[in-house]
């Protein structure tokens, strides 16, 4: 179980690093987010950040970024229930 | 064989079909949810099933599934995802009972190959012809539900995956720029030749794991990537265009049956297909990126030749 949380967490923050090198986070957030409370967010709870921000993006961005949040999020899904399906076969 | 091969060219062309006389605003969402549920799903699919059901049965209710989306074309989200999953069902039990049943590559190809016949066909045809395609998928569905399967059992592999991470991140990226290349391919002479276009991609697939069971796998991929490399260089003619295409489609088989041999069966086939679906987004979201042709496959010949290497010493 803790190794599925330890992957889980370096997922999330494989995708946040990824979205903010695609400029969506950097450019797109706003600025009271980037503030000291998102970066504890970050640091701390990454899933939940990449959640606000996908949410932020989702309901009041340009449709190609809210294209770009469902697809990210939707190859994430499919990313860690495979990997979650490994490592459950793995240990049967 | 003959039969899984005919079976997959229906069930691209429902699914072309489908999309293309599904009546939706926002078409973009249909064909990204469609490329979701067809490509991506194959993966989690691939783990969750390989072991657990029988491989025909599964391809039947692929079959079933896409039947079924067509009498839902009017909820046009529910429609594709059925149709969508359905395709990703009917490719992972026929990938596996092909995987199965021969341990080369020839038949992989042979499998693979009519799907981008039927997509092509299916998205010229007009919605009369769904009469016609309901007829021919629900005889296929019938027979392959009725065909003598391979018992779930088979399917099970003892794999190891450490120390293959590299190989399989490898032989990944190659299908990826792969799902890129086949996205953005806009050849001014496309149009001009689209029929010719589809047949060098099906040729290309079929003939491309006969030639790796023949000369090898290592051998052939290199050979038909240099090939392709320096045909892409002179794309704008379109016979050295045609020809860059069907080389580079010789792989497709290849890193297929391949990755099939280093890891899970299952899993490997929808890695791949995920692969296509990663290489497919940028395009599918409308970005559109202009990298030289030949330089991707330049990147995929370097990351196949070095991928093969190490899955070799494994």
């Amino acid at each position: 179980m803790k190794k599925i949380q330890i992957m889980v967490k370096k997922i999330g923050m494989l995708a946040i690093a990824s979205l903010c090198l695609s400029n969506v986070l950097v450019m797109q957030v706003r600025a009271d987010i980037i503030m000291s409370p998102a970066e504890e967010l970050l640091y701390n709870k990454p899933i939940l950040f990449l959640l606000i921000c996908a949410s932020d993006r989702l309901f009041g961005g340009a449709p190609e970024i809210q294209l770009l949040i469902i697809a990210t999020l939707l190859v994430l899904l499919v990313v860690v229930v495979t990997l979650i399906l490994l490592l459950l076969k793995k240990k049967r | 064989m003959k039969l899984i091969s005919i079976a997959h060219f229906m069930v691209d062309l429902t699914c072309a079909f489908l999309v293309a006389n599904i009546i939706e605003e926002n078409i973009i969402i249909i064909i990204l949810l469609y490329n979701f549920c067809a490509f991506a799903l194959q993966m989690p699919f691939g783990v969750l099933l390989e072991n657990n059901v029988k491989c025909l049965k599964l391809s039947a209710v692929g079959i079933f599934m896409v039947l079924l989306s067509l009498f839902i074309m009017e909820i046009p989200i529910l429609a594709i995802v059925v149709a969508g999953v359905g395709n990703a069902l009917f490719h992972l039990g026929g990938g596996l009972w092909v995987m199965n049943r021969s341990a080369k590559a020839g038949p992989l190809g042979v499998f693979i190959a009519p799907g981008a016949m039927g997509i092509y066909i299916g998205g010229l045809l007009g919605i009369s012809w769904g009469y016609v395609i309901f007829l021919a998928m629900i005889t296929i569905g019938v027979l392959i539900w009725k065909k003598q399967d391979i018992p779930a059992e088979t399917n099970c592999s003892e794999v190891e995956l450490s120390g293959k991470k590299f190989t399989i991140l490898t032989l990944f990226m190659v299908v990826v720029i792969r799902g890129f290349i086949g996205m953005t391919q806009v050849f001014e002479w496309k149009s001009e030749f689209s029929f010719a276009f589809v047949v060098v991609v099906v040729l290309g697939k079929m003939i491309g794991g006969y030639l790796s069971d023949m000369f090898g796998a290592e051998k052939v991929g290199k050979i038909s990537l240099l090939i392709s490399m320096g045909a892409f260089l002179f794309y704008k003619n379109p016979f050295l265009g045609l020809l860059g295409v069907l080389t580079f489609q010789i792989t497709m088989p290849i890193t297929l049956w391949f990755i099939s041999k280093i890891t899970y069966k299952g899993f490997g086939f929808g890695l791949l297909t995920f692969a296509l679906f990663i290489g497919a987004l940028p395009t599918l979201m409308g970005f559109y990126l202009e990298i030289s042709i030949a330089l991707l496959v330049l990147v995929s010949f370097v990351l196949f030749c070095v991928g093969i290497k190490q899955g070799d010493q494994l």
